[in-house]
């Protein structure tokens, strides 16, 4: 009944906002009105300057109101943003000078600059108007970060190559709990909780190489935003944040060439029209093989000054990806997408296990515009996610096989012939389909047994609808809600279990058998999605959000991290959705001198039914996996305060987040708790962190930048005593979680040269061809951070010493090559 | 060095640093368990006696203290019972195996009754109808060993293998092997007629104690596992000089110990890396008078097993191993020239295999 109430209110508020006006100052014509494109879309650049001297303004931000979202200038002034074609109302802001509304009439691609004047009041003075969702004062969205590639090609970056998801964890709230590990925690959220979208389609591992690179190129990728407080009603499925990534689609105009060489990768895209002005296509590859390397390693190390160890040069490392996107305006109203993502990976340590797994993604994506006003975007994904496990050797060696991939189709509408007022709504279905798990010999000598297990299988379907209204100059509301029904299918035996025992497979009284396609058990529910800005004055601002979120589908691990092999497990009757409660509360504040954007955010998440595990729980091959997971309560609270400056010779952001995450399992039945039923913190539970990120312009697009990161070491579990068993030393551990490993500290600087080297050879002025390099030194500290504590018996000595595990002990150099042209 | 050398040298260095990251020991203090039972005993398939140990884990040692003057009493599903009795060897006890011995099919349990009045008891463990049956062979030759501490070593070892049968049968095995050397350690020959003989010592020690073979004919099937690598025996010159004997026992033990062993594979062998299990302690099969196994820690097992064993003699090795207890005084030669019986696990009784 309370969400009926809540929906009934969304639709009084949206209708009784219908008839608000908003003003625009000028109208600007983009394109050619009398021979407008064929194209839906256009896409629309320009430079924004200093009126007064030309400076380019990097960091300006242009936003579009109707359509919520927006773009900021890099360090060359310039922008550049696809919209539809239609009418649209533009806020373009810059700190210390007067802010520009108007409107925009949108024909075809075309060129807008704009020239803004420094602002004639104090600066205290100064008007903000700009509302983008990346504006921090206006936007009405909390703990959002929208962040272009561009945006990082300064910033020191791993391995030399700028990458996603390893720039998250230099932001506010977004950690990770070390190198080598895959994945992000965003608010105390678990890896699996982030929604990792590339073009709206879910990835279910977005890492390469154990989390040392992600999916997403850098040369392919447009923009990412993360959305780590509201959740916009048109996301769902995952707990704590949306990864939303935007990937390039191909010139229709003209060919080019963009790639790099590093130490570790190389890549290379190509982009062009296929029918000039009609169909593009862009091609992006990338690769790393780093096994070469192993075996060199093994082949020179008489030359190395220090051991190599034998388990490194018989180590192999390698991955390879590949994006390709095919675009066709077939007329004025319609624009057909197809973009493939596949890559493969390959892990192996020594001869003791590896791990090879590979995404493969299409995307059908058909952008229409109705009328001037409503566009609909629908999209259809077909992907896959397969991983094995081996280990090549032992009598035992085997091969184990998992793999899940989904149907998605999914349709949005956008409707903003309402000024002031956008609406929002569409509707998406999900269909999993999870493969049986299989395990086999590795090789002819293994005695192991093929066996396979079935696993389950589920859908969603959800419907949501929502709007963004401007009720006063100082009022600006999100309001959104989300409805999903999930269903756990056939075919499956579903065990019933003894009450008020722990499960396992002696306390199973029955199974019931369902057939193909069958309904074993519906979860549903309503998911609010209200944000609200409310501006204290020209400077300032609050705003609230609430979110209901859930999740249907769940990462099974139970590593130190994250991996590869990590089972991918939809809900079931005994395996309930997660269930969060996401509450958060934001002050933004503009100062002018210097000009900072600084904001303080507090969140608070209750969790039902998050996923533990018992200890040691077997999670392979196990056709009772209900028997090894508890369903726990999670409870996530933290503030964040950021601090970014956009202009000026330095740029950069600070920021600390104290976040904590704790879990709790306090199941009635005895052996269904941890730590006897008390909270503990979760292992990515890491209170303090700091980041710094510092960029000083070097002119042109040189630049050195420096970003340090501290944070406090991740709970472990430690030892607390030992006995004999035999000859064998066995240990005995303190309760889960108890202790923490030392902090992390970290220091990279990084150089950007934009000289371009090919003009010393080609004296034509209209050479196009343009290069940087950049040399970063990773962790140039050379801090030996630990990314775990260990416990091993010496070889001598019976009592299990304490060891620590830097996994990138020493100062990592990398060079890489970028050309354009 | 060669262009080629000189950039696959850098890349070398890049990616050990990057990839290979750095193990180092450190202080990190927690608070230790005190006052609980640990317990290790077994029954197995043959003539006693049959040894426990008790102890009691405490804040001032990692590795528990013994605990004595305990009342142990063990009881088989034909109604008998017996008792331990405590030896000279503080914490351990002994069952003499006259009343109640191990039986393949039977089922034993133990009940402990510390000073301090606390009693525990294992659960009931049956002994296997059937075990594995093992070939084993002795390979010496070089092998890299990474310490955890420090550079990696090259050095002459003795790789141990194993060929075994396992027989077909309707409930699932569960095996584990487990390793000892056995050598011959014989004091100085006096120079003096008149003197006592010199005596010679039978040392036996673990071999890997702290790698855990496993298999499960649940997983796997029967028949014969070829050539099984169990482990590398590494050289030491003194336990060479005379025969030195590798004993393989494979014990078919109960599914639940099996899955002990597979968690305590676990949590002794982790890496620090993301691959690791999530360390717990393991509880085993010994519960207090509430019925709680995570009061106690340790197993009190019951096995059928099978030992098999091989030698070597110092010809057989590369390494030139010389007396360690030449006649005539020598400041090199180790104290236990003079005393065998000051080596860790020696004896002067001599094993009933040896010929």
């Amino acid at each position: 009944m309370k969400t009926y109430s809540i929906l009934l209110l969304l639709c009084l508020v949206i209708t009784g906002l219908t008839h608000a006006q908003v003003e625009s100052d000028t109208l600007n014509t983009i394109g050619n009105s009398d021979n407008p494109s064929s194209d839906p879309f256009a896409v629309l650049t320009g430079k924004i300057t200093a009126e007064e001297t030309g400076t380019p303004l990097q960091g300006a931000t242009f936003f579009v109101e109707e359509l919520q979202r927006g773009t900021a200038t890099d360090s060359t002034g310039t922008y550049e943003i696809q919209l539809p074609k239609g009418q649209f109302t533009i806020h373009v802001q810059f700190l210390g000078r007067i802010t520009q509304e108007f409107s925009i009439v949108v024909y075809s691609d075309g060129e807008l600059n704009i020239q803004m004047q420094e602002s004639e009041l104090g600066l205290d003075e100064i008007i903000v108007e700009g509302a983008g969702q990346n504006d921090p004062l206006r936007g009405a969205v909390t703990g959002i970060e929208v962040v272009s590639i561009r945006d990082l090609s300064e910033v020191p970056v791993l391995m030399g190559e700028i990458d996603v998801i390893n720039s998250l964890t230099s932001m506010a709230g977004v950690q990770t709990v070390g190198e080598g590990a895959s994945g992000f925690n965003v608010r105390g959220g678990s890896e699996d909780q982030n929604l990792v979208l590339m073009n709206g389609a879910p990835i279910f591992n977005p890492s390469h190489i154990l989390g040392l690179f992600s999916v997403f190129s850098p040369d392919a990728t447009e923009e990412f935003s993360l959305y780590k407080g509201h959740m916009p009603e048109q996301f769902g499925g995952r707990l704590s944040s949306v990864l939303d990534v935007s990937m390039k689609r191909g010139s229709t105009e003209e060919f080019s060439f963009h790639g790099g060489v590093g130490l570790y990768t190389a890549r290379a895209t190509i982009e062009g029209p296929i029918v000039k002005g009609k169909t593009s296509y862009l091609l992006s590859t990338r690769g790393a093989a780093s096994g070469v390397v192993f075996a060199l390693a093994g082949k020179n190390r008489e030359l190395a000054r220090f051991p190599i160890d034998v388990d490194i040069y018989e180590s192999s490392a390698n991955f390879f990806d590949g994006y390709l996107d095919i675009s066709h305006n077939f007329n004025e109203n319609n624009l057909l997408s197809l973009s493939f993502y596949g890559n493969r990976d390959y892990f192996r340590y020594s001869n003791q296990f590896g791990y090879s797994w590979s995404n493969q993604l299409a995307d059908l994506n058909w952008s229409s515009a109705f009328s001037d006003n409503l566009y609909s975007d629908f999209t259809a994904d077909i992907n896959r996610y397969d991983s094995e496990f081996f280990t090549p050797s032992g009598p035992q060696a085997f091969l184990l096989q998992n793999g899940i991939g989904y149907t998605k189709l999914k349709e949005n509408l956008l409707y903003t012939g309402i000024e002031n007022v956008s609406l929002r709504g569409g509707a998406e279905w999900t269909r999993y389909s999870s493969d049986d798990e299989t395990i086999e010999a590795y090789n002819d000598d293994s005695t192991r047994q093929p066996n396979s297990i079935e696993k389950d299988q589920g859908q969603e379907l959800s419907f949501y609808l929502g709007s963004e209204i401007d009720v006063t100059s100082s009022i600006l509301l999100s309001l959104g809600v989300r409805h999903t029904t999930y269903q756990q299918l056939g075919p499956a035996v579903e065990n019933k279990y003894e009450p008020g025992v722990p499960r396992s497979s002696e306390s199973i009284i029955g199974s019931e058998e369902y057939s193909s396609g069958e309904k074993i058990i519906q979860y549903s529910g309503f998911e609010p999605r209200l944000s609200s800005r409310f501006s204290i004055n020209e400077k300032s601002s609050v705003k609230l959000s609430y979110n209901r979120t859930q999740q249907y589908i769940h990462q099974l691990s139970n590593t130190m991290s994250p991996t590869p092999a990590d089972i991918w497990q939809v809900s079931t009757t005994h395996i309930p959705p997660q269930k969060a409660h996401n509450y958060s509360i934001g002050y933004y504040r503009n100062f002018e001198n210097p000009e900072l954007e600084t904001s303080i955010e507090l969140y608070y998440r209750d969790i039902d039914d998050i996923v533990e595990y018992n200890n040691f729980a077997e999670l392979f091959m196990n056709p009772n996996i209900e028997t090894e997971l508890l369903a726990g309560k999670g409870l996530a609270y933290g503030a964040e305060f950021s601090t970014k400056k956009n202009s000026g010779t330095w740029t950069g952001w600070l920021s600390y987040t104290y976040g904590r995450i704790f879990v709790k399992a306090d199941n009635a039945t005895i052996g269904e708790q941890i730590n006897d039923g008390d909270w503990f913190p979760a292992s990515y539970d890491q209170p303090h962190q700091v980041n710094l990120t510092a960029i000083r312009d070097l002119g042109e697009e040189s630049a050195f930048s420096m970003q340090f990161t501290w944070r406090s070491g991740r709970p472990i579990t430690a030892l607390s005593s030992n006995y004999v068993d035999g000859s064998t030393t066995v240990p005995v551990f303190s309760g889960r979680n108890e202790y923490r490993i030392p902090d992390y500290v970290r220091l990279d600087i990084s150089f950007t040269i934009a000289e371009n080297i090919w003009k010393t050879w080609d004296p034509d002025p209209n050479n196009r061809i343009e290069s940087t390099a950049n040399f970063t030194l990773y962790n140039v500290l050379g801090r030996k951070n630990a990314f775990s504590v260990f416990y091993q018996r010496p070889d001598r000595g019976s009592v299990p010493q304490a060891y620590k595990l830097s996994v990138l002990g020493s100062v990592i150099p990398s060079f890489t090559y970028n050309i354009r042209f | 060095m060669n262009r080629f050398n000189h950039i696959s040298f850098l890349l070398v260095l890049l990616l050990y640093a990057a990839i290979g990251g750095c193990i180092d020991q450190i202080s990190f203090d927690s608070e230790k368990s005190q006052g609980q039972l640990v317990m290790s005993g077994k029954i197995y398939d043959g003539p006693g006696p049959y040894y426990l140990q008790l102890g009691m884990t405490t804040t001032e040692n990692t590795l528990p203290l013994p605990e004595t003057g305990a009342e142990i009493t063990i009881f088989n599903n034909q109604g008998e019972q017996d008792y331990y009795i405590e030896t000279e060897t503080a914490g351990r006890y002994i069952l003499p195996g006259n009343i109640v011995s191990g039986e393949r099919g039977e089922t034993y349990h133990i009940e402990i009754e510390l000073q301090d009045g606390r009693t525990f008891s294992s659960l009931p463990e049956t002994i296997p109808l059937h075990t594995g049956h093992d070939e084993v062979f002795l390979e010496p030759g070089l092998y890299e060993h990474q310490p955890t501490r420090g550079n990696v070593v090259e050095a002459e070892g003795i790789y141990i293998y194993a060929n075994t049968q396992i027989p077909e049968h309707e409930n699932p095995l569960y095996l584990k092997w487990d390793l000892e050397s056995m050598y011959l350690f014989r004091e100085t020959e006096p120079s003096s007629p008149l003197a006592p003989p010199a005596n010679t010592c039978y040392v036996t020690d673990p071999i890997n104690p702290q790698t855990i073979s496993l298999y499960s004919t649940q997983e796997s099937g029967s028949g014969t596992i070829q050539r099984q690598f169990l482990g590398i025996k590494d050289i030491i010159p003194d336990q060479f000089y005379i025969r030195h004997y590798v004993n393989l026992i494979v014990s078919s033990v109960t599914e639940r110990r099996y899955n002990y062993w597979q968690k305590v594979d676990d949590a002794i062998n982790q890496t620090g890396t993301i691959f690791d299990v999530p360390p717990a302690t393991i509880p085993g099969n010994i519960q207090n008078e509430d019925g709680d196994l995570t009061e106690a820690f340790g197993y009190f097992e019951a096995a059928a097993i099978d030992t098999t064993r091989s030698f070597l003699i110092k010809s057989d090795l590369e390494t030139f191993i010389q007396n360690p207890c030449p006649q005539g005084f020598n400041v090199n030669s180790p104290s236990a020239c003079g005393n065998c019986l000051l080596l860790e696990n020696s004896t002067l009784e001599r094993p009933p295999y040896l010929p």
